[in-house]
């Protein structure tokens, strides 16, 4: 390969890139920031620290593989907080009510997922709605359902799963974590390396030449739609399990929060942009600052407006950067 | 203004427009065309698709740079421009888009509603139109809009007139309105240009006639030194080049279409044999495109038969929106769709390097970036991307619009080897020494009609452009 061919082809990799060198600044940051000054074990830089992170980063990250394959095909997503909260309190219903074995409850859990997504994805290919409004709409009738099925209780799932559960040898506590890595490869390769990945970002790239190319349009969104819906409920049903909580009205507001870790993953809102690993690798960002900030003076009073800024920081740092090379 | 200046400007010009030229990127749309309009004359521009028809009336209108020339009117001459293709505001009700920046008010500024609905009823009937001032311009069919628009138009009281075929979507009754009301305006001393490609409405219409080929004047005369014949060789104009087919070696049908109506297309009837090469001509918006996607099963037909012996590819027109993806590299763009389960991309990049070989594809490499190649190299890449996939029904929409010389000819030799091979192709093509040049047989379509089909041995330019423009009244069928 000539030189310039590999010069052109580092912008599609880079923004992942630069993601992970914000997320090691970052942590170096606090690292040093947090560092104890008599000498006693390191309150952040620690390994229960580090799991606990990757705990609660797991619920944002998880959705956000959707988020950005949405984002990629030229799509958004408004729903996946409610998502969370319905497959949370589907699970807890089935598992702590309706007397279900745990599986099958979060099997359960994620095909309500997989249902709202597809209702997405109707709305979007076959009634041709803008996806804010379809999106919009779904949010609606899935955090709507999930009050009807509480009606304002909640589901302690914790009292009834094992405390010293650990599945396959795994420590409960480190299952969300895991979820989210093996997840992120899966579909990084998907995105990558196969033909479904391809199409996705044609299709946000422009929508009209990939379908007179012959790639078809409406199964690469229905597709879209029905696993980002997936993976909502899955981060839900990790919450239930893992959390303990399966309440109406968590995650409320998460749905920003998952787009802006897809964007500052490298994904672009115009469409035919977007990383998986960059997806995940922007939720650690937002985890490792929320986490740090806790023990910040005054911090967790400062999260949301640190959150906002860096958003847009690391944004305008990428388009800066992009616009150079171009 | 009182009526003594008026008079002693009647002898001069109205406008005068020395050697104005505009150029889009490399690709002059008009070259040092000088041109004048007088008071009480309607001065038609004719040409084919692409003569720089449009360009002229948008130069004039203020709507386009000038690259050079000038173009003078007096001051506070009022000019009106009604453009082929506009977008009204669909919310907008139709007096309030009659008398948008020019509402009548009254005394304390108050709206004059009702004096404005009045006049709004006697500009549309002028038109023959029948549309409500009260209803909202989304609620109007395609053929109002046109008349709505007109009618604003028409009641600015324009000094100078420029119309852009505005008859294209009017029926036999609506054109004879309009005809009436332009020739009220001459009266009123306007001076208008008409841009038509009817060639029957401006001799019925017009003083004067000006002929635009690639961007260039050919002639102005007065309307009663020319006839349609002459009009029509002076647009075409060029030598035709020598046949470069020679007979082809036919198979079995690819292609067969009978009594297929798409879009706004109906009646066609057709067939492509393996090895042959059928041409589709036509003027803008006579339904070229919309037949080849009817083929492609990228539009649903709305009645007729079709039946097809190889799963056709298409090369569409417009690269830009309808071909290629800007935001994937040209090795994305060229395996799209792509197939397998795994991608293998070293063996993509090594197929991808062949592909840019073979077409001569002038790009930094198979991860060049849509922008960094030219209009040509991104049209030679649509078209590997078709060939790759070995059609064996190959469908192409413009496969050389805005290309230069040499990738045309070396796009032709393309076309040539393929048919050669044994592919059946259907070429949609404005460009008539092309279809001449490649095509066995060659259907016109005129208004979304079948105008005629004329086999390689009968098809001359002129009597295309005849049947394209509807100059020829009934429909001609060879074989």
């Amino acid at each position: 390969m000539n030189p310039p061919a590999r010069v052109r082809l580092l912008p599609h990799l880079v923004s992942g890139w630069s993601a992970a060198l914000i997320l090691l600044l970052e942590f170096g940051f606090f690292a040093l920031l947090l560092a104890p000054r008599d000498g006693g074990p390191h309150t952040f830089a620690n390994a229960s620290n580090i799991a606990l992170i990757l705990k609660y980063s797991s619920i944002y990250g998880i959705a956000a593989i959707g988020a950005a394959m949405i984002i990629g095909a030229g799509g958004i997503d408004l729903a996946p907080g409610a998502v969370i909260a319905l497959a949370s309190v589907v699970t807890g219903d089935l598992f702590v009510g309706g007397g279900w074995p745990l599986w099958a409850a979060c099997v359960a859990g994620v095909g309500v997922g997989i249902g709202s997504g597809a209702l997405a994805a109707v709305l979007v290919t076959a009634a041709s709605l803008p996806p804010f409004i379809a999106t919009l709409g779904v949010m609606g009738i899935t955090r709507g359902a999930a009050f009807l099925i509480t009606e304002g209780r909640f589901y302690d799932l914790s009292a009834r799963v094992a405390s010293g559960m650990a599945p396959l040898g795994v420590a409960l506590a480190l299952w969300p974590g895991v979820i989210m890595l093996v997840l992120t490869v899966v579909f990084q390769v998907l995105m990558v390396r196969t033909a479904l990945g391809r199409h996705i970002l044609a299709t946000g790239g422009n929508e009209v030449a990939a379908r007179y190319a012959g790639v078809r349009v409406g199964r690469v969104k229905a597709f879209v739609y029905m696993s980002g819906g997936a993976l909502a409920a899955l981060s839900g049903v990790v919450l239930a399990v893992v959390q303990g909580q399966g309440k109406a009205d968590v995650a409320s507001g998460y749905e920003l929060d998952i787009i802006a870790a897809a964007v500052v993953g490298g994904a672009s809102l115009s469409g035919g942009r977007a990383s998986v690993v960059g997806a995940v690798i922007g939720s650690l960002i937002f985890g490792v600052l929320r986490n740090a900030l806790t023990q910040v003076p005054r911090g967790t009073f400062a999260d949301r407006l640190i959150l906002g800024v860096a958003v847009l920081v690391i944004v305008v740092m990428d388009r800066l950067a992009t616009r150079e090379r171009n | 203004m009182d009526a003594a200046p008026r008079r002693t400007l009647a002898a001069q010009p109205l406008l005068v427009a020395g050697g104005i030229s505009v150029h889009y990127h490399a690709t002059a749309a008009l070259d040092e065309v000088d041109l004048d309009v007088h008071r009480g004359e309607v001065h038609a521009i004719v040409g084919e698709n692409g003569a720089g028809k449009s360009t002229l009336l948008r130069s004039i209108a203020g709507a386009v740079q000038l690259s050079a020339g000038s173009i003078r009117v007096p001051r506070g001459a009022r000019i009106e421009w009604v453009p082929q293709e506009t977008e009204l505001p669909p919310d907008l009700r139709v007096s309030e888009w009659l008398f948008l920046a020019r509402e009548l008010s009254g005394k304390l500024g108050w709206l004059r509603q009702r004096a404005m609905r009045d006049a709004a009823t006697a500009a549309l009937a002028a038109l023959g139109c029948t549309a409500a001032p009260s209803a909202s311009i989304r609620s109007l069919p395609i053929v109002q809009r046109k008349q709505v628009q007109l009618a604003r138009a028409l009641s600015g009281q324009p000094d100078l007139l420029l119309l852009d075929e505005p008859t294209a979507v009017l029926g036999q009754a609506e054109t004879e309105a309009l005809f009436s009301a332009v020739r009220a305006q001459r009266e009123r001393g306007a001076g208008i240009l008409y841009v038509s490609h009817r060639l029957d409405e401006v001799l019925a219409l017009a003083n004067r006639v000006t002929v635009l080929r690639d961007g260039c004047r050919v002639s102005t005369d007065p309307i009663a030194a020319v006839d349609t014949a002459t009009l029509v060789r002076r647009m075409v104009g060029r030598d035709v080049p020598p046949r470069a087919r020679g007979d082809a070696v036919l198979g079995p049908t690819a292609l067969d279409l009978v009594n297929v109506a798409v879009a706004h297309v109906r009646g066609v009837t057709v067939a492509a044999r393996c090895g042959e090469v059928v041409g589709l001509a036509g003027l803008v918006g006579a339904g070229r495109s919309e037949v080849l996607e009817g083929i492609a099963g990228l539009r649903p037909l709305r009645s007729g038969q079709l039946q097809l012996a190889a799963a056709p590819v298409l090369v569409p027109e417009d690269r830009a929106s309808k071909g290629l993806v800007r935001t994937l590299n040209l090795r994305y763009n060229l395996f799209l769709p792509a197939g397998g389960c795994l991608l293998r991309s070293t063996r993509e990049r090594s197929e991808a390097r062949e592909w840019i070989a073979r077409l001569r594809i002038r790009a930094p490499g198979s991860e060049a970036t849509i922008d960094s190649l030219s209009g040509g190299n991104q049209q030679k890449l649509l078209l590997a991307r078709a060939l790759r996939r070995g059609p064996a029904l190959l469908l192409l929409d413009e496969p050389t619009a805005g290309v230069d010389v040499s990738v045309k000819a070396e796009i032709h030799g393309l076309i040539r080897q393929l048919a050669t091979a044994g592919a059946a192709i259907v070429l949609a093509s404005s460009d008539l020494p092309e279809l001449l040049a490649l095509c066995d047989r060659i259907l016109v379509l005129h208004d979304g009609e079948v105008a005629g089909v004329l086999a390689a041995s009968e098809a001359t330019e002129p009597r295309l452009a005849a049947l394209m423009t509807g100059a020829l009244g009934e429909a001609v069928h060879t074989q």
